[in-house]
């Protein structure tokens, strides 16, 4: 593959590239230098951007006359079909970080969903959560023999990874289940009520629901903040804590050990990581494995009652696509893949639980208070031809949203796709891929 | 200068056949499938078999064409016309082998017919020998032996019998209806793959094949359906059909041409832009269309998916089969014509050729896809050349979905999906060759349609056929990797030897 900036930026930016790589590779996960003393800490940062984007939100709710954008359901949506998204994206972060394009995410989320139902069904959930994990790292393992060991084109091999696994699981599901395409239900490793918050229990005692009492007082912004956070903590999966949980270790492994130094050298420079004497292919196939793995705990995720609660054959959907989007998105970082997931993922939750398409509708509005943003943005950075392009996306947004009442339900299916498109538009020139994606490597070359 | 002449005649020697008997073992070969096709053909025009006039001509034109064929090769001894041998022998073999049909339903196969099947085989191999080289006969052979082994396990493993499958499966394709089945799927495939290909050759991804094919069948079927009806329907058949092939290559020119923008200007990624665009068009633009342009239903049609679907296209703006070129014994089913995109997919095939090989545009498209600087170096501009190749990608995979809608007269919301990666697959085993897909489009043509006798027998699932596609796929491009591996290594080898030598 070549870089995202097509031949001429590859050409020009050759010697910009080498200089960005050294700022780069120092960074940490968020993209925060060691030179840079901020005063907040990034938790905190992060928990006010949230803040503005919840405020954001109350306030497009209030014009556009709906509840629905920050209630519990949509917000309890969003977190489960962002989970496939994420873990997908954290899958393909391994593998890229270690210089190897993943495409193949798809079919090996597809075997995890076929493994972690079969697993399930024979000995239990959490065993079948292991299995699944073991059939989306067989899927890794398979993508890894083919490019590090063989050198063949990276996409190419993803691409037969994701022709086989569909084939491959619909096979065996009709010679396991007798039916091509499902599986028998299966049971989930159930799920969990934060005490205090949301009035979980803690060893027998009944807690109190603080969220529902303020999200019940009806004051502004604060019983919006309150209703959708309680949404992401009632009733919520195991799986989504584990996934949720691996942002951070993730970035911890990659950013802060030697095992995610070494690994992340494979993907920048592997001909320097081969003098320091770290062995680039074992990483390489560590990175696939890992990659296949965790695509398959996404598959895990899709296949439990968290989302179908059995193996439904094209429940997979394009999510391991979406989340090597969401992994472009988030610049190759962590908390960013999380944050592509979930936008992914309240986008997605919002449209089904939005049947008269109201709220849909006032996402028009926010779509073109965000493209305003934009334009702003774009023109005190002197790009005027983005400022003009971004300003005449939200004049569109908006007169469409002041000249309709609801939107068609094809433009809700297909905005998370937009949006992923329209980010790149905007942000591909600022996007940095690790230096070696894409390329063969082969032990003593140049 | 003298060391680098020796070096590059010694390469010749040792790894590929000399010109001079590349010549001659082409000019055998094709002199023996011409020797067993004249005499079929003297039998045929005096009527032996009873066939008709018109079969008697057409197959001496054949015959004539073998002749011009061997001319050919022998004074350029080139791939081209290999390809045109091959593509002729694959014609003179259907012709055969209906004959061979016709004879054992009679019980009586007359020896000299099998005479005439054993020497045009050897003809066939002698062929392929003078035009290819052993090393790349054996990277897609092994594919296939590792396809059969793994498939086989995988029966084995779930208590099928292979061999009753794989028995099943060939019986199954030497019945001539089966084989128009199999050209019919492998006709889209060869089109998707021509698509992919166009961008594989320069390194550009275009995974987008699959939105660009449905929405361009989408849109060019809903324009070939409102131009059946008044005031268009006085316009001549013939023009709407241009019409109906001018949207289709628009449609999907444009969707395609959208990714490529949004490289050279924007710097996006083609593989993640395209497969956004997948989206985008089949559960946005296509969901949206198929809603809007669902035709009104006749008088006691049911809502059945069957009767769902654009305005049908009249028959004559639609493009006419073209059973009658294959059809000699008269045993092809009325309700399964041969399409006419098979035509079209040759022209698109031979086009490619021409265009990638003897065109300056060609050259630059495979310089940019081998060393991108190098050809920047050498005056190639490379955003126009990514346009380029996203556009004519796009144009060829708007030609896919064509010829289901030529088959059915309209977009149904069920239209075949699936091609797009299919294509993929294909172009990729087919190693991007014009010839090499379309062998590997007919071999994915024969296991899709395998699917279905396996059915109807019961031997197997008939989900081992994906599954094969799969391995065969996963396969070749680890073997073609390998034995490039080889090759380079042993060139390597034998130039340090030569070196050697001159030195001495």
């Amino acid at each position: 593959m070549t870089g995202p900036g097509g031949l001429t930026d590859q050409y020009n930016d050759a010697t910009k590239k080498i200089a960005a790589q050294l700022h780069g590779a120092g960074s940490g996960p968020n993209g925060k230098r060691s030179t840079d003393t901020r005063a907040l800490p990034t938790w905190l940062q992060w928990m006010l951007y949230a803040l503005a984007a919840m405020l954001l939100l109350t306030i497009v709710q209030s014009i556009g006359g709906t509840e629905k954008l920050t209630s519990a359901p949509v917000s309890r949506e969003m977190l489960r079909w962002a989970l496939p998204v994420l873990l997908a994206g954290l899958g393909g972060l391994f593998a890229e970080r270690a210089g190897v394009v993943n495409i193949g995410l798809e079919g090996m989320m597809i075997m995890g969903m076929w493994f972690g139902a079969w697993g399930a069904l024979e000995f239990g959930p959490w065993i079948g959560l292991l299995v699944g994990i073991g059939g989306g790292a067989l899927g890794g393992l398979i993508h890894a023999v083919a490019t590090v060991t063989f050198s063949v084109d990276q996409i190419i091999s993803g691409v037969a990874i994701n022709l086989l696994a569909p084939a491959g699981t619909r096979y065996l599901s009709q010679e396991v289940w007798g039916s091509p395409s499902q599986s028998p239900r299966i049971q989930g490793i159930g799920d969990w009520d934060v005490p205090v918050l949301a009035g979980g229990s803690v060893f027998g005692w009944e807690s109190p629901d603080v969220l529902l009492t303020i999200a019940k007082k009806e004051w502004w912004f604060i019983s919006d903040v309150a209703d959708f956070s309680r949404g992401l903590m009632r009733g919520t999966s195991l799986l989504a804590l584990i996934a949720v949980a691996l942002v951070p270790l993730c970035a911890w492994l990659l950013w802060r050990t030697r095992f995610g130094l070494r690994l992340r050298i494979a993907g920048e420079r592997p001909q320097a990581g081969e003098a320091q004497g770290v062995n680039i292919y074992a990483y390489k196939y560590v990175a696939v494995i890992i990659s296949g793995a965790l695509a398959g705990l996404g598959g895990v995720v899709i296949s439990s009652p968290e989302l179908s609660g059995q193996f439904l054959e094209g429940n997979s959907g394009g999510r391991g696509f979406i989340g090597l989007a969401a992994l472009i998105f988030g610049n190759w970082r962590p908390l960013g893949i999380l944050l592509g997931a979930l936008l992914y993922g309240y986008v997605f939750g919002l449209d089904l639980k939005d049947l008269d398409g109201t709220a849909s509708h006032a996402l028009l509005l926010l779509n073109s208070i965000v493209l305003t943003g934009l334009a702003g943005w774009a023109f005190t950075r002197r790009r005027v031809a983005d400022g003009i392009f971004a300003g005449a996306l939200a004049v569109g947004a908006f007169a469409w949203w002041q000249l309709s009442d609801t939107v068609p339900n094809w433009w809700s299916n297909i905005l998370p796709y937009v949006v992923v498109l329209l980010v790149l538009v905007f942000f591909a020139q600022r996007l940095r891929e690790p230096a070696a994606l894409g390329t063969p490597y082969r032990r003593g070359g140049s | 200068m003298a060391a680098s002449h020796a070096v590059t005649e010694s390469a010749d020697k040792d790894f590929s056949m000399s010109q001079t008997s590349r010549r001659a073992v082409s000019v055998v070969g094709l002199a023996i499938i011409l020797l067993t096709i004249l005499p079929w053909v003297t039998l045929e025009a005096t009527s032996m078999r009873g066939l008709s006039f018109t079969t008697g001509i057409l197959a001496a034109c054949i015959g004539l064409a073998c002749v011009a064929t061997t001319i050919t090769a022998f004074a350029f001894a080139r791939i081209t016309t290999a390809l045109m041998g091959v593509a002729l022998v694959v014609l003179a073999f259907v012709l055969v082998k209906s004959e061979l049909d016709r004879d054992l339903f009679e019980n009586t196969l007359p020896t000299t017919l099998w005479f005439w099947f054993a020497t045009f085989v050897a003809g066939l191999v002698l062929l392929a020998l003078a035009f290819m080289q052993p090393q790349d006969l054996a990277a897609p052979g092994a594919a296939m032996a590792l396809t059969i082994i793994v498939s086989s396990l995988a029966l084995w493993a779930f208590g099928s019998n292979p061999v009753d499958a794989f028995t099943d499966m060939v019986n199954h394709a030497a019945s001539i209806n089966t084989q128009v089945d199999i050209w019919n799927r492998a006709t889209p495939l060869y089109l998707s793959a021509i698509a992919a290909s166009i961008g594989f050759r320069m390194n550009l991804f275009n995974i987008g094949v699959e939105g660009q094919y449905l929405i361009a069948a989408l849109v060019a079927a809903h324009v070939g359906g409102v131009l059946s009806q008044a005031p268009w329907a006085t316009i001549p058949g013939f023009l709407r059909l241009i019409v109906v092939f001018l949207v289709a290559m628009t449609v999907g020119a444009v969707w395609a041409g959208l990714a490529g923008l949004l490289n050279v200007t924007r710097g996006v990624n083609v593989v993640i832009s395209t497969i956004m665009l997948n989206f985008i068009a089949v559960s946005g633009l296509m969901a949206w269309g198929v809603q809007a342009w669902q035709a009104d239903l006749r008088e006691g049609e049911s809502l059945a998916a069957s009767n769902l679907g654009t305005t049908p296209i009249d028959d004559s703006s639609v493009l006419p089969h073209i059973t009658g070129l294959f059809d000699f014994a008269g045993d092809i089913r009325e309700n399964n014509p041969v399409s006419g995109m098979l035509l079209i997919a040759a022209i698109v095939g031979i086009g490619y050729y021409v265009l990638l090989n003897r065109t300056t545009f060609g050259f630059d498209l495979r310089s940019s896809g081998i060393n991108p600087f190098a050809a920047r170096a050498g005056g190639v501009p490379p955003k126009r050349m990514i346009l380029i190749a996203m556009l004519l990608s796009g144009a060829i995979a708007g030609l896919i979905g064509l010829v289901e809608v030529f088959e059915i007269s309209k977009f149904r919301p069920n239209q075949i999906q699936g091609l797009g990666f299919g294509g993929i697959a294909v172009a990729l085993l087919g190693r991007n060759s014009p010839a090499g897909m379309a062998f590997a489009a007919l071999l994915f043509g024969f296991l899709d349609i395998s699917a279905g006798i396996l059915q109807q027998t019961e031997t197997a699932s008939q989900e081992i056929v994906k599954i094969m596609q799969g391995i065969v796929l996963l396969a070749a491009v680890i073997a073609y990797e390998i034995a490039s591996r080889v090759k380079t290594r042993d060139e390597a080898k034998a130039t340090a030897e030569a070196l050697a030598e001159v030195a001495v």
